[in-house]
């Protein structure tokens, strides 16, 4: 029973899926669509609240056992400890309880302008300078104009970027900024939000950074590993060294200009003997995936039900 | 005598009010835009609308001489029909070239309950498929053709309304190859249950496996598996965890620590229940590790980040990359190798795999990733599965080359048979 339901589970899945893809009408990809997004997001949800348990446990347990480097574990305890309260309490861009944003404006203070014009939905104009968007900092010494905005959501946006940018301005010029009237209340709009720690601020300002440096060290470790596939060992690696120099080359404007069929070569090498290789890989991903699937489906491959009894 | 002449420039006068074709009449008031709006429902060059024109030449047209306003032809035929066997939301519009002229390009208009057309497309073809229309809305098309000098509007179709279908009738030969690889792999599995010898060509990243985990006893060092960076959906997600079940068991049989870090909540889940389950059945439940599987954290470089950690604190002995992989894969795997571990990754994204071919000691291409559980569980009904596998890849091959050589010999679209829209 213990791997006979899944298994039964599975099967009745496998086959609607299959069903839904061949079936056009409207009620069945409802209910396609139903089963992919709103159960995954359910069973997701539950498997979140499994994963936070894991994430804990794993973290306790290194404390206790003084594990390598368990001092470590505090760390992602206390960011896991604050982010969630923050979240819970402040709101994902601090429109909840909690204050988040210190500095010249109260709690929400230009949210709620925001959500006020996106509420009422009615023709408005604010004192804007299209240049602003480009260089906020000249913004403030050129004339400002009016513009009148129809609000949306997306136009709410715009609003809202708006006041980050006058702030950006007033921050990094320390000039006067001409005052923003709410069409609203007919009244300023306050400017300073010096330091936000929202959901969103957390995330843009420590999460983003963080990843991008991952990201930005990539490049190194390309250098690197370019630097192993190019040793000439063999014929093979003098190919790929051969035909891997001429599509860099290729790549470069100054190169093709003077080199005559340089980018003709370049091109022929992406497109028939990489692209031929590619797509023979395709072919067989294809029918391995199928084949998996299919071992699944019928109840020939049980290693993802693990072992244990029928 | 001025009105003699008058009388006689309008009669001469093709541009002024006499229709270019009568298969397309353009009904009265029918207009491009506001400013092109004319009485007599002709289409007329853009140029002689302009403010400017009207500011050097007076009234428009009446100022002008007649025999200088162009003709500009509209577009024929235009026919709108719902997709045919498809799922609803789409309208095909098809339409010919103006009997004169050469636009240099199309506008496809549509026109929704409300009436007013608003431009949905610029193309330079003479067919288009709109898409995501609502289904059993009525809906009506023209075409505008843009030429140098102005603009010529089509006739409106008549109203369509995109229907859904219960079968979608181009998707057979999908249906047909699905067909052919069951019976494939029911013929092969078949084959295997009466015991047919089936040769399986040896893959040296999967006959490592063992040579990799006996070192990692050898040297009294963890295991590090990573089930890859996507979710459950994906194919080679189901494929790692399957390999995941047979390195966990050689785990067990050799008594060494195995570390899986998860992406994915879903993942981990199922990659906690697979290394338990392979415990119980190995009759060790007792060694098995609760920290052992864990959720790391769901974003794609803290991951990368977290399993960079994992493998400079623990110093694993072999690390296993089996599955999806995306940007993060070359990190960890320079980062493994790094460490001097022994790597074997595995992967059906094309773009990673020359990160792993390089950085790591052997690499499952493609295909191989899927095979890895066959091969290293050697059941033969699994294995009968590698062999469907292979006549799979043979049966299209086939079809490639005698399609291809149809098409290069006798000039047939034999790939449009088989193409599904």
């Amino acid at each position: 029973m213990k791997r006979r339901l899944p298994m039964a589970i599975m099967f009745l899945f496998a086959i609607w899926g299959g069903i839904s893809v061949f079936v056009g009408k409207t009620p069945v990809k409802e209910f396609d669509n139903l089963l992919r997004n709103k159960l995954l997001m359910i069973v997701g949800a539950f498997a979140i609240i499994l994963g936070l348990g894991s994430l804990i446990f794993h973290h306790t347990q290194k404390i206790k056992r003084r594990a390598r480097f368990w001092q470590y574990s505090y760390i992602t305890l206390f960011a896991l400890l604050i982010t969630s309260f923050i979240g819970l309490f402040g709101g994902v861009r601090g429109e909840g309880g909690l204050p988040t944003i210190f500095g010249g404006t109260v709690l929400g203070a230009h949210e709620g302008l925001v959500y006020a014009f996106t509420d009422i939905k009615e023709k408005a104009s604010f004192t804007a300078n299209p240049a602003q968007f480009a260089d906020p900092t000249k913004a403030v010494m050129e004339l400002p104009r009016e513009i009148p905005i129809e609000f949306n959501r997306f136009q709410a946006s715009l609003l809202r970027q708006e006041i980050e940018l006058r702030n950006t301005a007033l921050r990094l010029s320390q000039q006067v900024v001409p005052p923003m009237i709410s069409p609203v209340s007919n009244q300023e709009v306050p400017y300073k939000t010096d330091f936000k720690i929202s959901l969103q601020a957390l995330y843009e300002g420590i999460l983003v950074p963080c990843a991008s440096t991952m990201f930005a060290m990539l490049a190194f470790y390309m250098c690197s590993a370019a630097y192993r596939a190019f040793r000439m060992r063999n014929l093979h690696a003098g190919i790929l060294l051969v035909s891997s120099f001429i599509v860099m080359l290729g790549q470069i404007p100054l190169a093709t200009a003077y080199i005559p069929g340089l980018h003709e070569l370049r091109q022929w090498i992406l497109d028939v003997p990489n692209l031929a290789s590619k797509r023979g890989i395709m072919i067989g991903v294809g029918l391995g995936a199928s084949a998996t699937s299919f071992k699944i489906i019928l109840g020939i491959e049980r290693a993802w039900l693990g072992g244990g009894d029928e | 005598m001025w009105y003699w002449f008058l009388a006689f420039v309008l009669l001469v006068s093709p541009g002024l009010y006499a229709q270019e074709s009568p298969d397309s009449p353009a009904p009265p008031g029918e207009s491009i835009d506001s400013e092109e709006t004319i009485a007599t429902g002709e289409t007329i060059s853009s140029e002689f609308q302009s403010s400017d024109m009207e500011s050097d030449m007076g009234a428009i047209p009446a100022a002008l001489p007649a025999e200088e306003i162009p003709t500009l032809f509209p577009p024929q035929n235009v026919v709108a029909i719902d997709v045919p066997d498809d799922d609803g939301q789409a309208v095909s519009v098809t339409w010919t070239p103006p009997t004169e002229g050469r636009p240099t390009r199309y506008i496809l208009e549509i026109a929704g309950s409300d009436g007013f057309f608003e431009e949905l497309t610029r193309t330079t073809l003479t067919e288009y498929t709109v898409s995501q229309l609502e289904n059993n809305e009525l809906y009506r098309f023209r075409v505008v053709a843009v030429y140098e000098n102005g603009q010529s509007v089509s006739d409106e179709t008549p109203p369509v309304a995109p229907r859904d279908h219960w079968m979608k009738l181009d998707e057979i030969p999908v249906i047909l190859a699905i067909l052919i690889y069951i019976s494939l792999l029911l013929y092969f599995i078949q084959a295997a249950r009466r015991g047919v010898e089936l040769f399986i060509r040896r893959i040296s990243g999967l006959t490592a496996v063992e040579d990799a985990i006996g070192r990692a006893t050898e040297m009294g060092k963890p295991v590090l598996y990573i089930p890859g960076t996507s979710s459950i959906e994906d194919v080679a997600t189901l494929a790692s965890l399957n390999i995941l079940g047979e390195v966990a068991r050689r785990t067990v049989h050799y008594d060494v620590k195995i570390i899986c870090p998860n992406k994915d909540p879903i993942v981990y889940t199922i990659a906690r229940e697979i290394v338990k389950e392979t415990y119980a059945s190995e009759g060790r439940p007792d060694a098995f590790d609760p920290d052992s599987v864990f959720f790391l954290v769901p974003d794609q470089f803290a991951f990368a980040a977290g399993v960079d950690g994992i493998m400079v604190r623990e110093k694993p002995a072999t690390i296993f990359l089996m599955g999806m992989f995306w940007a993060e894969s070359l990190i960890m795997a320079e980062t493994g190798a790094s460490t001097g571990a022994i790597q074997i990754a595995g992967t059906d994204a094309v773009a990673q795999l020359p990160f792993f071919i390089t950085a790591c000691d052997y690499t499952l291409i493609g295909e191989e990733l899927y095979a890895a559980s066959a091969y290293l569980g050697r059941e033969p009904m699994l294995l009968g599965t590698l062999k469907a596998q292979d006549f799979g890849k043979l049966v299209f091959l086939f079809i490639m080359i005698v399609f291809t050589l149809l098409s290069l010999l006798f000039g047939l679209d034999a790939a449009g048979w088989v193409r599904v829209r």
